[in-house]
């Protein structure tokens, strides 16, 4: 498991370096010695069946769930030793996150919810929604600025996440099942629209999904089966 | 300071269970704010009123102020149904002589200036009878200045005969404004914080089942927000934040609430007792107090509902508490009530009042840790047998405090209104009759000598009124030597009247009676005196028989002697009495309105004579009943809903288990049957110790106020049929159709 596929690859420094990790759930084990290295600005897929444990994984590697063993390496940092206040400030500086459904603020508006990292982290209003509502323009949200997430569709939804997430011009995107509750126009839309927007950014992508169309969009993936991983060849 | 705002502006809700939530969560807030502020009120209030009744005090007590620039005043106590009537006949000695407040001029003889409340009574029905009391002519009102109250019944009336009276009823003034003897003692602090602080215990169980519901879309609301990097404190800020908003807006329409009653303030009446609006101001102090209290409060239950909680980006996770079941500190602060009341259990003579007051509002307080004991205990008692049982008390068993919460209000307010409610019961039905069988419910004691032929008259001008049997004697005080005031009577009446005042064997005109060892004669108390004087000496007739008095007379009397018309000497016949006195019996016939003919035939008479109800005319709890029966409601419909919410969000937390339940297969009726059991039996099992504690207060509570222990069925029961009624139409309206679709595959499907 060495070097990435890609040639350009190379030149690359790794960014994040997850190692040897294992979670259980009681009697259940997630993960077994799971791996995960990703570099600036690459796009990197994590395939494998329903309940294989790419969902952990990926919990892993942005600090939300502390692993039973393994490092988590985030520039030059192991994650486990940070404390709370860091790992949440890594979370709004450093990383976005998009995920299947429901981690849109059903009481803001998609602009406020695009604009909140930014609030979080002491930005002002001012300054905070007019980067937001840049992006929404750019991922085709203009009109939809003041609408409420139950107003939205399950597209125009997530393309607010894809907006939250990079609005902080974060150096990871954590993407889990991003279109898993999307039909597949919606869904192919949605990840045109996360994978340009990244790679403009300059921002890694984690692209956990089952669906082969969407891990396409990857630059290269690994598969998680019963809790480890290997590297997948033969991406693009 | 950024995570407030943010949190302020999340609790702006969207959606019908977030509105629901802060607008219940904000009325909560709205009527602990308003109860509040009056609370805080109440010191400006007392000290307002006690300003008012010094600023036209009169008592000169022991004084003897000569003549000059002064004025006569003589007072004139009466009632009118359920108001008290303070009136003065007043006639000024000179010019300069002082003014009444509130009153513009003096009063021409037989003018008057009303109150308001009294100018509208005379205007009233019955009117003409109140009239008789005060036949002046009314050329004016009585400015507020001059009232304790915009209820207040009041008069001054020009009254020149008042000049010759001087010593003997009215008395002279050279100013208004005495100060008045204390009136409250820190004992009225106690009272209203007792009341406040009951009164507050369901409001805040309220606010918190009002916060409870919804929690479940908070949590992923927060959770959602520490995703995108919020860290744990922040996200504290901003519930605290989102808390908020029911604090300031409850605290906007608290203000707005407690400005409206003060607004309504003149329509009310306590105890006879009415405030005018202007009186009614919080103590700043007391307001900024109220308003940190407001807002803590709601800060406090926002970070308790934390406690044990972690909010994580991946949900929000609750350490399951382990329930502590352990009974003792849960009965510490029932101990500390006993320990408090013991002196009144006891039947110690004169209990302290403050102590007693706080023992009774500790074991109001004490019940709210049992209650959570007491659940899991019925469930473990109960046999198990239906399926359904079983899953309701395992539930029950398992968590008690959830299952108990809203069920802890509902016993509190139930607990107080049984105990008030017979309390007051109670103290009612003692006051409703006179002490003393055998004493008359009015008397009238009236100055000066009368033949035997005007006592029958004035006798006969009272039994005019209907249902009315009255009597009149002449009393005598029996000088009894230098030192002492009086030893007994000496009484002259026809045999009829003898016999309501003394028992003796029979009675003809020429009798005497007498009882004690009076000697060969006695000697009448000349009350012209202020120095005990000796007035007339009377033999004791040769043929006295034995006699005894009876009721409230007998009381202090060594010595009596009781003559009829003809056998009185002619010494004592030319003697000053004491007074006349006229009894008046009234009848099951008498009209409702007998009171206030009476002391108009009174008045008629001679307005100085002393008129006295020894039973009162009417109820005197009758307006804080109506008070208490208001209170209890409203408390009792905000626990109501607070029980729905709170049986609302449970049933909603566990939907999943139950459409799992539903789904593989055990029967609905058991699974509805299971919620319903879980709801009801800790509303059960709380009302039975509702009852238990709530008749011992009502017990205690009549034994501080020497008020025979009596307790009636409705007392009791009402409050409990109130409580059973809401918690039926909560279960029944709500619940059931709500576990009727939880429990149908439907809902699984979408899990
Ligand atoms: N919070 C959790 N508690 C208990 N078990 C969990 C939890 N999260 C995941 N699991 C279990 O761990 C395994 C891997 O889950 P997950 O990482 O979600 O898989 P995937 O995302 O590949 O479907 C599954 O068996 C799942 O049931
Ligand atoms: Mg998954």
């Amino acid at each position: 498991m060495t070097a990435g596929v890609r040639a350009e690859g190379g030149s690359m420094s790794t960014l994040l370096d997850a190692q040897g990790l294992h979670k259980a759930y009681g009697p259940t084990t997630a993960l077994a010695g799971a791996d995960l290295r990703v570099r600036a600005g690459e796009i990197v897929s994590v395939m494998g069946p329903s309940g294989s444990g790419k969902s952990t994984l990926l919990h892993c590697a942005a600090g939300l769930t502390r692993p039973d063993a393994g490092h988590v390496g985030y520039d030059g940092q192991e994650l486990s030793m940070l404390d709370d206040v860091r790992r949440s400030a890594l979370r709004r500086r450093e990383f976005g996150f998009v995920f299947q459904f429901g981690q849109l603020v059903p009481e803001l508006t998609a602009l406020q919810n695009v604009a909140l990292p930014l609030r979080l982290d002491g930005v002002s209003r001012r300054t905070a929604e007019r980067r937001a509502t840049g992006l929404m323009d750019r991922l085709g949200l203009a009109d939809k600025a003041r609408s409420r997430p139950g107003e939205l569709s399950g597209g125009q939804q997530q393309r607010v996440a894809v907006a939250r997430a990079l609005v902080t011009g974060p150096r990871v995107i954590f993407a889990d099942e991003p279109t898993g509750a999307l039909d597949s126009v919606a869904g192919e839309q949605v990840m045109e629209m996360l994978t340009t927007a990244a790679r403009e950014a300059g921002a890694a992508v984690v692209l956990v999904t089952h669906d082969a169309r969407v891990a396409a969009y990857a630059d290269r993936g690994i598969v998680v089966r019963d809790g480890r991983s290997s590297e997948r060849m033969g991406v693009r | 300071m950024a995570e407030l705002a943010l949190g302020v502006r999340l609790a702006f809700p969207s959606g019908r269970r977030g509105w629901l939530r802060t607008a219940m969560a904000t009325a909560g807030v709205a009527i602990g704010a308003a109860a509040l502020l009056l609370g805080a009120s109440v010191p400006v209030m007392l000290d307002a009123r006690q300003a008012r009744m010094e600023a036209r005090a009169d008592s000169v007590a022991g004084v003897e102020v000569p003549p000059g620039e002064t004025l006569i005043v003589a007072g004139v106590e009466s009632q009118w149904g359920s108001n008290a009537v303070r009136g003065r006949l007043i006639w000024p000695e000179s010019p300069g002589a002082p003014l009444p407040p509130g009153v513009p001029a003096f009063p021409g003889d037989q003018q008057m200036y009303a109150s308001p409340a009294l100018r509208a009574a005379l205007a009233g029905p019955d009117g003409e009878t109140l009239r008789r009391q005060m036949p002046y002519e009314v050329i004016g009102t009585i400015a507020p200045s001059g009232l304790s109250g915009p209820h207040e019944y009041a008069y001054y009336a020009g009254y020149k005969r008042a000049e010759s009276l001087v010593g003997s009823g009215s008395w002279r003034v050279d100013r208004f404004g005495y100060v008045l003897e204390g009136e409250r003692g820190p004992g009225t602090y106690v009272v209203v914080a007792a009341m406040l602080a009951t009164l507050l215990l369901p409001v805040a169980i309220f606010i918190g089942a009002a916060l409870r519901f919804g929690a479940d879309t908070r949590d992923r609301r927060l959770a959602a927000i520490r995703l995108v990097g919020a860290d744990s404190r922040a996200v504290l800020r901003i519930a605290l934040g989102e808390s908020l908003v029911p604090a300031g807006l409850g605290l906007a329409a608290g203000t707005l609430l407690y400005l409206v009653v003060r607004g309504r303030a003149a329509d009310l009446r306590l105890f006879d007792v009415s405030v005018f609006p202007a009186d009614i101001r919080p103590v700043p102090v007391l307001a900024l107090l109220v308003v940190a209290v407001i807002v803590a409060l709601s800060a406090g239950m926002t970070l308790l509902g934390f406690r044990g909680v972690a909010v994580e980006p991946l949900g929000v996770f609750r350490r399951s508490t382990v329930w502590n079941g352990r009974l003792w500190w849960r009965l510490l602060p029932l101990a500390a009530s006993l320990w408090l009341l013991q002196p009144v259990l006891a039947g110690a003579a004169n209990p302290d009042e403050d102590r007693a007051g706080l023992g009774v509002v500790l074991l109001v307080i004490a019940l709210i840790p049992l209650v959570p004991y007491l659940v899991p205990l019925v469930a473990r008692v109960l046999p198990g047998g239906s399926a359904s049982w079983q899953l309701a008390s395992q539930q029950l068993r398992q968590n008690p405090a959830a299952s108990t919460r809203a069920v802890t209000g509902i016993v509190v307010a139930v607990t107080g209104a049984i105990a008030l409610h017979t309390f007051f019961g109670a103290a009612s039905v003692r006051r409703a009759t006179p002490d003393n069988p055998a004493d008359p419910a009015y008397v009238l004691q009236a100055p000066g000598r009368q033949t035997p032929a005007a006592m029958r008259e004035r006798t006969a001008t009272f039994e005019q009124v209907d249902g009315i049997r009255a009597g009149t004697v002449a009393k005598y005080i029996l000088y009894g030597g230098r030192d002492a005031t009086g030893t007994g009577y000496l009484v002259v009446g026809d045999c009829a009247t003898l016999r309501q005042i003394a028992t003796f064997d029979r009675c003809a005109d020429g009798d005497a009676f007498v009882q004690g060892d009076t000697g060969r004669t006695v000697t009448t108390l000349d009350t012209g005196h202020i120095e005990p004087t000796p007035g007339t000496k009377v033999a004791v007739p040769a043929g006295a028989r034995p006699a005894r008095f009876v009721g409230t007379d007998a009381q202090g009397v060594n010595v009596g002697l009781l003559l009829t018309p003809s056998i009185v000497p002619a010494s004592l016949a030319r003697a000053e009495p004491w007074f006349v006195e006229t009894r008046m019996y009234e009848g099951d016939d008498a009209p409702g309105t007998a009171a206030g003919q009476l002391r108009g035939l009174a008045a008629e008479i001679d307005p100085l004579a002393q008129f006295t109800a020894i039973a009162p005319e009417y109820d005197k709890f009758a307006s804080l009943r109506v008070a208490l029966n208001l209170g209890s409601a409203v408390i009792l419909l905000m626990m109501g809903v607070g029980l729905l919410l709170d049986v609302a969000s449970r049933l909603h937390d566990r939907r999943r288990l139950l459409g799992v339940l539903a789904a593989v297969g055990a029967r609905r009726s058991t699974v509805i049957w299971s919620v319903l059991l879980q709801a009801l039996v800790p509303v059960l099992a709380g009302l039975a110790l509702a009852i238990g504690v709530g008749v011992g207060l009502g017990a205690v509570l009549m034994r501080m106020s020497q008020v025979p222990v009596l307790f009636s069925a409705s007392a009791v029961l009402a409050p409990v049929a109130v409580g059973s009624a809401l918690v039926l139409a909560t279960t029944v309206g709500v619940l059931l159709p709500a576990a009727r679709r939880v429990t149908t595959t439907e809902e699984l499907r979408y899990e």
